[in-house]
């Protein structure tokens, strides 16, 4: 199904009755990412929202270089569009718990509980690494800009993101610029403004979105239960979708 | 000439392999196609290089042999600029030019010393354990002989047999001596019939098989023109497979009278089969379609209904005297009914398959123009939707090819509707027997089996039937 | 001497990609395998250059992404109509335009077609122009009597005015529930079932994104949906009648009709292809089978239909009546797979087409188009 959310075309799925339940997917995912979870999650009595970010899935590219707080506004927009009165809870998966650390902090979203799965939101500290890798870049950006050198710009890109490990860059195609925008933001100090009860979850082996950036959440949010699950990597619900569920039904009653 | 220089692209040498691995190694019929070949980007057509264990040393022996000349080449090159001699120079250019040859000659000689100092004396080995295997060991043995339909025999002959007797039978096609002996070393030795197919090329292959396995009974399926150029003569063909008398006793020696070749031969017995009886039995009834084949058998007071799932007229008779012959060996009624029922069609020989709605019979295997009249028979009475044949025509054919070719032409000229030929040096006779008979339906030729092969989906529609017969590899032109 | 066939496929459509498979499986390949066609492939881009090339008859050149090169590559084609039709010089016998959707099956290019005086493969100009209009087609099949369901229209102009007051009159006038339609695209893009007014407002929004002109129609009721293939210029005759089936969905979506099929054949009258899922031939009520094919061959003529067109009906089952929903000129596939179960391989399929591109140029070709006057004489 699609509607229309100012202005942007959105694609969505409304299923269940019951209290409402809004689930964010992550960067380079779709809302059928969710599709066990929201099936549970209907089962067990709610009406789940779910959509494609803009530039995800069916949802077209926003056409603008946008950054965590559009994908905000544009998410309370959806939720007015539903006529979603109450919510009783909104889960986000990794770049979607994002989104609601930000829409919460700001008052944007009004939901009762959040659950946050690897949610990203907090800026890993320069390594040197990372500096070694940005410097090779910076230099590489010169050389190549020499006349003839374009295509081997690209190749060369492509070795040292894949390096980096930053392999969300290199898929974000069309969508490079919101990337870069969404991961330049730290969202810590946003954590403090959140009062509601709040569920992270998160897998032991997360390479992506660190077990690390759990604990920073938890500490920083006013009341907030860390479930860690064991062998689970980035894509927790999918690795150990039993457990994941299983802390996310206690959360919910 | 115009295309010698596809003999330096580096392709070559998987050429080379491709053709011997597509002649089985057979050094002969390899050298006498590479002799024939002009364009060499043109000889994978069929398939691709098969990459064996034997095909990797092979290729390495190549590019080792290839580096070597190529070595040889450069340093008499670098040599001859170097000291100003110009004789050098051109002999240099005369081993590039002769370069392609030493490969495709060199390769051969590690094949040859191989079956020379190995293969063969271990084959010999084998053979006369096998010997030793097979005489102490107390089963009916069963000889099957012929130019075709060997393989069928045998598959049916093992299931009605298997349904009251321990049996085993040569497997595929192994039907040479060395064949046979690998399998008798399979043997439990507890059997109570085994079955023999025997293979011939030459004259006295019969009887050498023969003495190998010492047959009590014996089929013998029909006479061609198969392997003409390795006999010699037709004469010698029906020579050879006629050396089987000289080991079964006349009233054990079943024959196919549909035959001419073997009807026309100075027989000792008159033990027959055809579509209207086997032995004493009766025919009747014989009802033939794509879902398989129906037909009574009665001597005296006894009667078979058989009924079996291979398709066409021509498989009634050597069905009838395989039922005739378990009767014989003391199989039941029954269970010859029970066994026949159980016999599919083989793999490639008038195997009927659905595609959307109709029915493919993949007749590939099949290769001579008895098989060729008797696929038409059945297409022309299948009262498909469209008759559709497909067929590159036959190899082997000799001196005659142009006459089969024209007979086949007109064969399908009152069978089918559609007729779609592969293109190559025969096309012209099928289609001028077409034209003498005043073809009416459609003709499609094609230059790329493949393609056609692969989107035959296209073709089809429901209701029809295509029957797709024979199959040339790329030895043959 | 073998005529020369230009395939034409891709285009500035949002069934672009289908089309390209349409014009790779369904006709540039059994052309070719007639052995009676030279084919020259046309590929227009999302953004509507022309390419030609015989590169282009690969479909992994575009599952790969290659394409984007070759594009880049190749020199755009000039068409030149003086002395016949020439593509970069090569003179076409015949044209066949295997597109999906704007600029390619609404008329555009049947247009430029008869422009050049070149025959061409499936409907006329002014049929596809009515086809692509659903509520054209609609009030052309009213017209002649054709009974179709209840349904009103406005243009997005009309819609972005004042929303509440189309939405209101829309809600007054039909009765939920509803399927609200772009009405000139294709497949099922942008199509929604409403069931209340907010719904029908939301829809209202997404089809107004898509299109100007916009349809509502109210949902038959014990609906079993069908669809017909027809061929023929003056006397068509018509396939099987095949039941296309949603899955989970009461719906057919767009993911439904063209992704989420691509099996094999499943059980017996049961199809699963490029179309998705379907029972094949339908099976359907007595008597409604008849009614059916009686209906899609009164459109196809009421609506002048040549060549080729698909026919799509909505069957009350209970009050066993049929109504016509839409036409597709040029359906995805040719739909070969019903007119292979019909008994058409695909390969007659595109040699009827192309005799049938043929009889029809030749028929138009004796009809008087000009005479001398004496007109611009007074000037």
């Amino acid at each position: 199904m699609k509607v229309l959310v100012n202005g942007q075309l959105i694609e969505y799925r409304k299923e269940g009755g019951g209290p409402a339940v809004l689930l964010l997917h992550g960067w380079g995912a779709t809302l059928g990412t969710f599709d066990q979870l929201a099936a549970h999650l209907v089962k067990t009595g709610h009406t789940v929202y779910r959509f494609d970010f803009p530039g995800f899935g069916s949802s077209p590219h926003p056409g603008a270089a946008w950054s965590v707080g559009e994908y905000v506004d544009l998410t309370a927009a959806f939720i007015e569009k539903m006529k979603i009165k109450k919510l009783k809870a909104v889960a986000g998966h990794s770049f979607g718990g994002r989104v609601i650390i930000k829409g919460v902090a700001t008052g944007k979203l009004r939901p009762e509980r959040l659950i946050l799965m690897a949610a990203a939101g907090i800026r890993p500290k320069p390594t040197f690494k990372k500096a070694a890798f940005t410097a090779i870049a910076k230099t590489g950006k010169v050389v190549t800009a020499l006349p003839g050198l374009a295509g081997v710009r690209q190749k060369l890109q492509k070795k040292l993101y894949s390096a980096a490990g930053s392999s969300d860059y290199l898929q974000a195609g069309a969508m490079q610029q919101i990337f870069i925008n969404t991961i330049k933001e730290d969202l810590t100090e946003y954590l403090d403004e959140i009062t509601q009860p709040t569920l992270l979850v998160w897998g032991e082996h997360d390479t992506e979105t660190p077990l690390s950036d759990g604990k920073i959440m938890q500490q920083h949010i006013a009341s907030a239960e860390l479930v860690v699950v064991p062998q689970a990597g980035h894509f927790v619900y999918d690795d150990d979708f039993g457990a994941s569920v299983t802390a996310i039904d206690r959360f919910l009653i | 000439m115009k295309y010698f220089w596809t003999r330096f692209l580096p392709s070559y040498p998987k050429v080379l392999l491709y053709m011997l691995q597509d002649t089985e190694y057979k050094l002969g019929r390899y050298l006498r196609w590479y002799h024939r070949v002009s364009d060499f980007r043109r000889v994978m057509k069929r398939r691709t290089l098969d990459m064996t264990n034997k095909v990797r040393l092979l290729l390495g022996a190549l590019c080792v042999l290839a580096f070597l000349v190529a070595l040889v080449v450069g340093t008499m090159t670098y040599w001859a600029i170097a000291t100003e001699t110009f004789e050098l120079l051109f002999i240099s250019a005369s081993l590039l030019l002769v370069s392609p040859f030493i490969l495709a000659y060199g390769i051969v000689a590690p094949l040859f010393l191989g079956w020379l100092l190995i293969q063969k004396p271990r084959e010999k080995m084998i053979i006369a354990t096998a010997q030793k295997i097979l005489n102490q060991h107390s089963a009916q043995r069963i000889a099957i002989v012929g130019s075709f339909g060997k393989t069928t025999a045998k598959e049916m002959l093992r299931s009605v047999l298997g349904e009251g007797l321990r049996v085993a039978a040569t497997p595929g096609n192994m039907n040479t001596a060395i064949g046979i002996s690998r399998f008798a070393r399979t043997l439990q030795g507890n059997e109570d019939v085994l079955i023999f197919e025997l293979g011939e090329e030459k004259v006295g292959d019969v009887r050498r098989l023969s003495r190998l396995v010492r047959p009590d009974v014996a089929v013998m399926t029909g006479i061609n023109e198969a392997h003409l150029s390795s006999f010699g003569s037709l004469e010698n063909t029906v020579g050879t497979i006629f050396e089987i008398e000289e080991f079964v006793s006349p009233q054990h020696l079943y024959k196919n009278a549909e035959s001419p070749l073997v009807k026309r031969h100075k027989n000792k017995s008159k033990l027959w089969f055809s579509k209207k009886a086997a032995g004493e039995w009766r025919v009747s009834h014989v009802s033939t379609s794509i879902e398989g084949t129906t037909f009574n058998m009665k001597r005296k007071k006894d009667s078979m209904q058989i009924q079996t799932g291979l398709i066409g007229e021509h498989i009634v008779g050597v069905t009838a005297a395989v039922a005739a012959l378990a009767h014989s060996l003391g199989v039941s009624v029954a269970d010859i009914e029970r066994g026949m029922r159980k016999v599919r069609p083989f793999e490639h020989r008038m195997d009927p398959r659905p595609m959307h709605g109709a029915w493919i019979i993949d007749d590939t295997y099949n290769g001579n123009s008895q098989g060729v009249a008797a696929g038409l028979a059945f297409l022309k009475k299948s009262g498909a939707r469209r008759r559709v044949y497909v067929t590159p025509g036959l190899v082997e054919q000799g001196s005659k090819t142009q006459e089969v070719h024209e007979e086949i032409g007109a064969r399908i000229a009152s069978s089918v509707d559609v007729v779609v030929l592969m293109q190559n040096s025969v096309t012209e006779y099928i289609k001028a027997g077409l034209k003498k008979r005043n073809f009416k339906g459609k003709l499609l030729e094609v230059s790329d089996p493949l393609q056609f092969y692969t989107n035959l989906d296209q073709f089809v529609a429901a209701g029809d039937i295509v029957l797709m017969q024979n199959d040339w590899t790329d030895n043959y032109q | 001497m073998k005529k020369t066939v230009a395939v034409y496929f891709g285009g500035r459509s949002t069934e672009h990609d289908i089309s390209i498979i349409t014009a790779l499986s369904s006709v540039i390949k059994p052309l070719e395998m007639s052995g009676q066609f030279t084919v020259v492939p046309v590929y227009i881009t999302k953004d509507g250059r022309w390419v030609s090339d015989n590169l282009l008859k690969d479909v992994a050149l575009f599952s790969s992404g290659r394409i984007d090169d070759v594009v880049r590559k190749t020199k755009p084609v000039t068409v030149t109509f003086d002395g016949g039709f020439r593509l970069n010089g090569k003179k076409i016998d015949i044209n066949f335009p295997a597109m999906h959707g704007s600029y390619g099956e609404d008329g555009s290019l049947m247009g430029l077609f008869r422009m050049a005086g070149i025959p061409f493969v499936g409907a006329d100009m002014d049929a596809s122009v009515i086809a692509m209009d659903k509520v054209l087609a609609k009030q052309v099949a009213e017209a002649n009597k054709i009974p179709t369901s209840k349904f009103v229209f406005m243009t997005r102009d009309a819609f972005l005015a004042d929303q509440d007051k189309e939405t209101k009159r829309v809600a007054d006038s039909l009765r939920f529930p509803l399927f609200v339609k772009p009405a000139h695209l294709g497949s099922s893009i942008g199509i929604t079932r409403v069931v209340d007014t907010d719904e029908l407002h939301n829809a209202l929004e997404v089809a107004a994104y898509y299109d100007n002109k916009i349809i509502v129609e109210e949902a038959v009721s014990n609906l079993i949906e069908v669809t017909i293939p027809v061929m023929g210029n003056k006397t068509p005759s018509t396939a099987l009648v095949e039941r296309p089936l949603a899955t989970a969905d009461e719906f057919f979506d767009f993911d439904n009709k063209y992704i989420r099929g691509g099996g094999k054949k499943s059980g017996a009258g049961k199809y699963t292809g490029a179309q998705g899922y379907s029972e094949l031939p339908a099976k359907l009520p007595t008597g409604l089978e008849s009614n059916a094919i009686k209906t899609a061959l009164a459109v196809y003529k009421a609506l002048g239909f040549q060549g080729t067109a698909r026919i799509d009906l909505l069957i009350d089952s209970k009050a066993k009546k049929v109504y016509f929903n839409e036409v597709n000129p040029l359906p995805g596939s040719l739909y070969a797979h019903n007119w292979r179960a019909a008994g058409v391989s695909t390969v007659e399929l595109v040699q009827d087409l192309v005799h049938l591109a043929e009889q029809r140029h030749a028929e138009q070709a004796k009809l008087q188009t000009t005479f001398s006057s004496s007109f611009l004489r007074q000037f």
